[in-house]
């Protein structure tokens, strides 16, 4: 299958969300040494459904999401990135991986133009030209 | 006995290989081979799924590039099926209806046959009897 066809499929990001949330559940039971069981009264819901999510058949309300990763001590981040600026970046071998950006403007101008740092909710201020930041740093 | 080689499975591009067996006539020159234009185990599964099957192989690709990925998958949809007394790991994918059985290659997974959840039984026999020629042609 071409890669631009997976890329560009429901089931295809689907799993990635179902088993993103998997692994974030998953975690959690180990870290804090639990069973399912134990988890779904925490939760207040049933063994069965905790399984149905963990084994991949969910596809339920956003709020349940945010329940369920709020309850694992994880946050939900939900980003939307051009789909062309994705195939195109991805068959070049490169992934979007979430970093952990400052609120405040950076002295480095790499970083705050940095394209795999802007999809985060968390964005460095458009308005402040790094570009022209730089060249005056340069020229003290 | 037939001959075997691997080649890539397309659409992947992950730091784990994904690799399908490629089953040759005894008769073949393996040197005279051109891989591109050699059909691999997955390739001819794919090929031959009716239209309604669309869906359940982009989940397995899916799965197949979190693997790749090296990101978590549910032990419900990528499941471990070694028997006890084997060396070689054997694994099998489920999307939907469709399984795809593989086996563990230095630095990947090697992808040995595809089949379908009604005939899981006959499918496993086939794919560990041909798991066991090709591992026996490395022998040599």
């Amino acid at each position: 299958m071409k890669r631009e066809k997976l890329l560009n499929s429901k089931t295809y990001w689907m799993t990635m969300i179902q088993n993103d949330l998997f692994g974030a559940i998953n975690n959690y039971l180990k870290k804090n040494k639990i069973n399912k069981t134990q988890l779904a009264g925490q939760l207040n819901v049933s063994k069965g459904y905790l399984s149905q999510v963990m084994n991949g058949n969910f596809d339920h309300k956003i709020s349940k999401v945010v329940d369920l990763a709020l309850a694992c001590d994880t946050v939900p981040i939900l980003t939307f990135i051009s789909k062309e600026d994705f195939i195109e970046m991805d068959l070049k071998g490169w992934t979007y991986d979430m970093v952990p950006t400052p609120k405040v403007k950076s002295i480095f101008p790499a970083f705050n133009t940095n394209p795999y740092v802007s999809n985060l909710s968390i964005q460095p201020d458009n308005s402040w030209d790094a570009q022209s930041h730089f060249v005056d740093l340069q020229n003290g | 006995m037939s001959k075997f080689v691997v080649k890539d499975v397309e659409g992947m591009n992950g730091r784990q290989a994904i690799k399908q067996l490629v089953v040759l006539d005894n008769r073949t020159d393996i040197k005279k081979i051109i891989l591109a234009d050699t059909k691999g185990q997955l390739e001819i599964y794919e090929e031959n799924l009716e239209t309604k099957y669309e869906n359940s192989i982009e989940k397995i690709y899916a799965l197949m590039d979190r693997l790749s990925n090296l990101r978590p998958l549910n032990d419900h949809e990528f499941k471990d099926i070694t028997p006890r007394s084997e060396t070689v790991k054997e694994y099998e994918f489920k999307g939907g209806d469709l399984r795809v059985y593989a086996i563990k290659i230095p630095n990947g997974k090697l992808i040995i046959l595809g089949g379908y959840k009604n005939k899981q039984k006959q499918d496993i026999s086939a794919f560990r009897a041909l798991k066991k020629l090709y591992l026996k042609s490395l022998i040599g």
